[in-house]
């Protein structure tokens, strides 16, 4: 159990890990706070049909949204599995890597919850779409801790996930958008969009205990 | 006190260490061998970053697979060492200090006395990246001793370093080694001359040898010959080294017995060499 201490530990090490990441740290938040809801005012600017519209800027944010939301946790755990001289961090005493992916993905998350919330003043009854643009942010994690642990690739890592992006994207005009298809989920019923939802939640927590399981399984280190 | 009991190490067909035992003591042990002796596995057995399937590593008689606190009194410096190059000196301490569960109100006192030891205080405030290659690795020394620990590894901590940060980083060690056990895997024989009080010598996986810097040199009594080129009998030496002047040649070699030569001093390297080789 994470004691207080713990989480202030835990918190002052995110914002080391964030001044470690250099300049590049700040693009996800500038895509976040800037880039995302300017392209979400211009799309509804004057709208006529807030609601038709609506698939405009889902559309756009069910691209950047999930990258944005795994890009630190992504170059963090790169440094501890892929940095010169990563061996000392695995000889610390904090030994799980998964709180500090986890922090920056929810501190993204948040962020990005903030964002839903302003659009939600102007289009209402966007829970649903929003719970499950969540999941998969969430089932995007699991795949990058997955990958990271069991691969120790970044370059593989952000290769299935760009992929992934451009085959759910490629694969909009489908009349079904299932899981694991994510893109344009506008033609789906009520029920089938709750139950896709819950399929990326428990995708993400398979992905990462099996991320975590891989990591355990091989040698410890190498 | 560290104690490894019969460690044996596998990569697939490969055997990277047979079952290797010592009982260390607060000292500082050089650990040699070639390249591909088991030196770096031997360290991460001990480390545990290797699962340790047959054999045990013991801190103070307690199996360290099952006492996650033996970590704590770790400080482990690998070959190679250059996190977080964005961040300053100082902030790659602290992270590495809140890594290692120093507490929050110790860590500034603790930087400040770990980069004080190693001579980097007039750059705590540089990025890491902009540092040379031998600040680095005293950085890396530093981070060491963050968590005050009993036990320090140190995996070639001088390659590639010019001889004046080997001096500097012999010094460290003199200054530190109070008290605790430090192992130093190392090529150079300069550093095992220079600031270790035991040798352990691996060789393909097995401990080839264990005993004093001196008792090292004395492997090679007897053994160590200089001769002119011309002079020499039989083959079954090994040559050290080879010199030529005004068109002779002169051999420093190792054999059983003398080829045609007169007997020299052995020095460390040669006592290496004899054991390696085993003349």
């Amino acid at each position: 159990m994470y004691t207080k201490t713990d989480i202030a530990a835990l918190l002052r090490r995110y914002g080391l890990h964030l001044r470690a990441l250099g300049k590049h740290a700040a693009i996800p938040f500038l895509a976040v706070n800037l880039l995302l809801p300017v392209l979400t005012a211009l799309c509804l600017y004057k709208s006529t049909n807030p609601a038709e519209d609506m698939r405009e800027v889902l559309s756009y944010l069910r691209i950047f949204l999930p990258v944005c939301c795994i890009w630190h946790s992504i170059m963090i755990m790169k440094e501890y599995l892929l940095g010169t001289g990563s061996e000392v961090l695995f000889v610390c005493k904090t030994r799980s890597r998964l709180p500090d992916a986890l922090l920056p993905f929810l501190v993204m998350l948040s962020n990005s919850a903030l964002l839903f919330g302003g659009i939600s003043l102007f289009v209402p009854n966007q829970s649903a779409n929003w719970l499950h643009l969540v999941g998969v942010c969430c089932f995007y994690f699991g795949i990058a801790t997955f990958l990271l642990n069991a691969s120790r690739s970044l370059t593989l890592t952000l290769m299935v996930v760009l992929l992934y992006t451009i085959a759910a994207v490629l694969c909009g005009d489908l009349n079904v958008q299932f899981f694991p298809l994510y893109y344009d989920t506008m033609s789906l019923s009520e029920a089938d969009l709750r139950l896709c939802t819950a399929f990326f939640f428990l995708g993400a927590l398979a992905l990462t205990l099996l991320g975590e399981w891989r990591a355990k399984r091989n040698e410890k280190y190498a | 006190m560290l104690s490894i009991q019969n460690i044996t190490k596998t990569f697939g067909k490969r055997t990277a260490l047979s079952q290797v035992s010592f009982a260390f003591d607060k000292k500082v042990y050089g650990l040699v061998g070639a390249n591909g002796a088991g030196k770096t596995t031997l360290l991460r057995c001990i480390l545990q970053l290797y699962r340790v399937k047959d054999g045990e590593v013991l801190w103070n008689g307690k199996s360290v697979a099952r006492d996650r606190s033996f970590l704590n009194q770790v400080g482990y410096l690998p070959q190679q060492f250059g996190l977080y190059k964005e961040l300053r000196v100082r902030e790659a301490l602290a992270l590495l200090a809140n890594e290692k569960g120093v507490p929050k109100q110790d860590t500034d006192e603790r930087i400040a006395a770990c980069l004080a030891l190693v001579h980097l205080s007039d750059r705590a405030d540089s990025k890491v990246g902009e540092l040379s290659g031998g600040m680095v690795r005293r950085l890396g020394i530093a981070q060491t001793l963050l968590n005050e620990p009993q036990l320090l590894i140190f995996d070639e901590p001088t390659a590639g370093l010019d001889p004046e940060e080997r001096v500097r980083f012999q010094n460290i060690i003199t200054n530190i080694k109070k008290d605790r056990t430090v192992i130093l895997s190392t090529h150079i024989v300069a550093d095992i001359q220079a600031v270790c009080d035991e040798v352990l010598m691996l060789g393909e996986g097995k401990l080839l040898f264990h005993g004093t810097v001196r008792d090292m040199t004395e492997q090679a009594r007897g053994k160590v010959f200089l001769a002119k080129q011309a002079d020499m009998t039989g083959s079954d030496v090994f040559i050290v080294k080879t010199e030529e002047k005004d068109g002779e040649v002169t051999l420093r070699y190792l054999a059983p017995e003398n080829r045609g030569g007169s007997p020299c001093e052995p020095t460390t390297e040669d006592g290496y060499l004899c054991i390696q080789k085993q003349i």
